[in-house]
């Protein structure tokens, strides 16, 4: 916004681009700050010298920063380096699940192709040599994924340890909110992506946290929040079903085994979309 | 040579290339071996090599030397 030379400048994964959408839309914050995100996950060394320079960040007068665990990167050091001296970092942790879609993991087809179906199931993988109609492939893939069911408690457990842990290094905290919520609500459109519901939690306690904004200024934009995700889906461009049985383990409340998911320009239910995984179906024809 | 079965499984997991992993790759030096895939990649060890990891080892086995001596210790190699 031309003549506004304040910045919030948010340092995260693509969740942080939904934080930055919904507060460049703010009534609130308009012609008082922009909001401004830097992918911690697709930034390059090159764009520190290119795009984000200290120039870039120097109006920051306040950061998001979402945090890590491990070792502190390349990349988040020379974002450190950006911040101006004196600006109040508030950091938060990021949103995962693993628990809801417990046969993430080995795909050697994403290798070579790995935006087709970015969300790997290695039993649905170990399927795709097979040829049956697809009633037989399903009932296959269902009876692979019954028998090999993990203890879905220890997962989540898993899961609630990894929140806990994220929690303990920021000042924003989700996983008591997360674990109280995920089988009411959805959150989750894959383990990595969110539903408005989590984008609003974090955005109502971002600002609630962030010095510079007056309190009740704080309190206007948190009410802009609920107004603006009211009808905002999230992050679900990618929305990855979640086996019934897993629903059935874990309690999931709103889960409907009739339901349709987002796969870019399409609404898949569980079952076309398992078995256009196994078969790596191209879906931009 | 056939391609190290532990070194592809590791690559599938992360949805890299098998040549972008090496003896010495850790999550600090891998591309996408980020606190997500460390537990996908965890779980994917426990099915396929059929053991279960501690929590300490969920969390701390973040290369493949440490994944090799977890699988050591358990007699799988």
């Amino acid at each position: 916004m031309a003549g506004v030379t304040r910045s919030v400048l948010i340092y995260a994964n693509c969740q942080g681009e939904e934080l930055q959408r919904t507060g460049h839309y703010m009534p609130s914050m308009a012609g008082r700050v922009v909001f401004k995100w830097i992918p911690l996950h697709l930034v390059t060394p090159d764009d520190w010298e290119t795009k984000y320079t200290a120039e870039y960040a120097a109006d920051a007068v306040a950061v998001w920063e979402q945090v890590e665990g491990g070792a502190v990167s390349a990349n988040r050091a020379a974002f450190h380096a950006r911040i101006p001296a004196g600006c109040p970092v508030v950091k938060f942790p990021p949103f995962t699940a693993t628990c809801l879609w417990p046969f993430a993991g080995n795909d050697p087809r994403m290798a070579n192709d790995p935006m087709r179906y970015p969300w790997p199931d290695s039993i649905a993988a170990a399927l795709a040599g097979e040829d049956l109609s697809d009633d037989a492939l399903f009932d296959l893939y269902m009876r692979a994924t019954a028998e090999r069911m993990p203890d879905l408690n220890r997962r989540l457990r898993m899961d609630v340890a990894r929140w806990k842990a994220s929690d303990a290094a920021a000042d924003v905290q989700v996983a008591d909110w997360v674990e109280r919520t995920f089988r009411s609500t959805r959150l989750f459109y894959t383990s990595g992506h969110i539903t408005a519901a989590a984008v609003a939690h974090l955005m109502k306690q971002l600002l609630a946290r962030t010095a510079w904004l007056a309190p009740s200024l704080a309190r206007s934009a948190a009410a802009e929040t609920d107004v603006l995700l009211h009808r905002h889906t999230g992050q679900d461009f990618e929305s990855v079903p979640i086996h019934p049985l897993v629903a059935e383990r874990l309690g999931l409340r709103y889960y409907d085994p009739e339901a349709t998911y987002r796969w870019h320009g399409h609404q898949w239910t569980f079952r076309q979309y398992i078995l256009r995984y196994i078969r790596w179906a191209d879906y931009l024809e | 040579m056939p391609p190290d079965p532990l070194l592809t499984l590791i690559a599938g997991t992360l949805g890299i290339q098998p040549g972008e992993v090496s003896e010495a790759s850790d999550a600090t030096n891998t591309r996408k071996w980020d606190s997500l895939r460390q537990v996908m990649l965890m779980t994917e060890l426990e099915t396929t090599y059929g053991i279960e990891l501690s929590d300490k080892e969920l969390i701390e086995t973040t290369s493949v030397a440490k994944i090799r001596a977890v699988l050591g210790l358990r007699g799988k190699r």
